[in-house]
């Protein structure tokens, strides 16, 4: 499994034209590199980090969807069809990862190592206690009509998500090769209180 | 996927919603969550002085399968003892709501949430009736 980033240009070895984008030549469209294996960033010959420029994101999953549309492999032999049908397939995944920045922080954690949030539920303590006080307090204006104070709850929490989004973005930022465990954990924890914060948010729209 | 009768009935017809005072020192609160889906469920007990759980109530904001999860615990967890309560277990709620396999994390939750009210009732009591061996702290 070759995992190591190659940077680009690449020479493509059936046409020789320099490739400025990964999986596929875009002269002749034949797969530049063995890419099983590859994680997101690999696919998009992109560093592994969480500041990525969103417009760099897109680029890329264009340049390379271009490459790998099915109508350029019409006369390949179908193994080939068959890489390239699972490669769009994993670029399609590797896009909405990536340009989402929970996902993307959440796909750090996953490729360094890090635990699932099913693997580890845990959130800082009074949050919990904090949500059900609000769904709570929600239930009860709603079901008053009073719309006026549910609108006034939701710059708090609009707040309180993006200060842990903030937190989210410097510790995917300190994940490195030799980080400490507890920076995962960190991670971990932040990461459990986003669903919480956007369940809130959806309630208040 | 389809839900069984028994969620749905649960789901529509959820038993035992509401709170308790959780300053009542004979009320166990527990409160868990599941982070993959935002989901908060509360769970409470109300215990005699014997640890005999006389009335259960929840509130869960979540998908039908947590609602009816929570519902079924706290009907279970009436006319048990604490310690009996305890033996409640995750599997035993999803056989009785035939779950499918992505809901079984509303079982687990609900599991939780018993632990959860029971270890603050425990906590309580103790608190209130110190052991003799804790007497001199």
């Amino acid at each position: 499994m070759n995992t190591t980033l190659r940077s680009f240009p690449i020479k493509c070895a059936t046409c020789e034209s320099l490739a400025q984008a990964p999986v596929a030549c875009a002269e002749c469209h034949s797969l530049l590199e063995h890419v099983s294996g590859a994680d997101y960033f690999e696919l998009f010959g992109l560093e592994r980090s969480f500041d990525i420029a969103p417009a760099d994101i897109q680029r890329k999953f264009l340049a390379i969807a271009r490459n790998i549309h099915p109508d350029a492999f019409v006369s390949a032999d179908a193994a080939t069809q068959s890489v390239v049908l699972h490669l769009s397939s994993a670029v399609n995944k590797a896009y909405e990862t990536l340009r989402d920045p929970v996902r993307r922080a959440e796909y750090i954690l996953e490729v360094s190592g890090g635990k699932s949030a099913a693997d580890d539920k845990r959130v800082a303590p009074e949050l919990l206690a904090e949500v059900m006080m609000l769904r709570e307090e929600i239930e009860e204006l709603r079901a008053g009509g009073n719309t006026a104070a549910i609108a006034a709850i939701r710059p708090d929490i609009a707040r309180k998500k993006d200060a842990t989004l903030h937190k989210i973005a410097d510790l995917c930022r300190r994940i490195t090769a030799d980080a400490d465990a507890s920076v995962h954990d960190d991670l971990r924890l932040q990461l459990n209180s986003i669903k919480y914060f956007d369940n809130l948010l959806a309630q208040l729209a | 996927m389809s839900y069984s009768d028994k969620i749905v009935e649960h789901y529509q017809h959820p038993r035992n919603v509401g709170s308790f005072d959780k300053a009542d020192p004979n009320v166990g609160t527990g409160i868990v969550g599941a982070p993959e889906c935002g989901d908060v469920m509360k769970l409470q007990i109300k215990c005699d002085d014997q640890g005999n759980i006389l009335d259960a109530k929840f509130k869960t904001f979540g998908c039908g399968s947590a609602i009816a999860s929570s519902s079924l615990a706290t009907e279970w967890l009436k006319g048990k003892t604490v310690d009996e309560a305890l033996t409640i277990r995750n599997t035993d709620i999803v056989k009785e709501l035939a779950l499918p396999p992505v809901k079984i994390h509303c079982s687990v939750l609900a599991e939780d949430a018993i632990r959860a009210a029971i270890a603050d009732y425990k906590k309580k009591s103790e608190e209130r009736q110190p052991a003799t061996a804790g007497a001199s702290r």
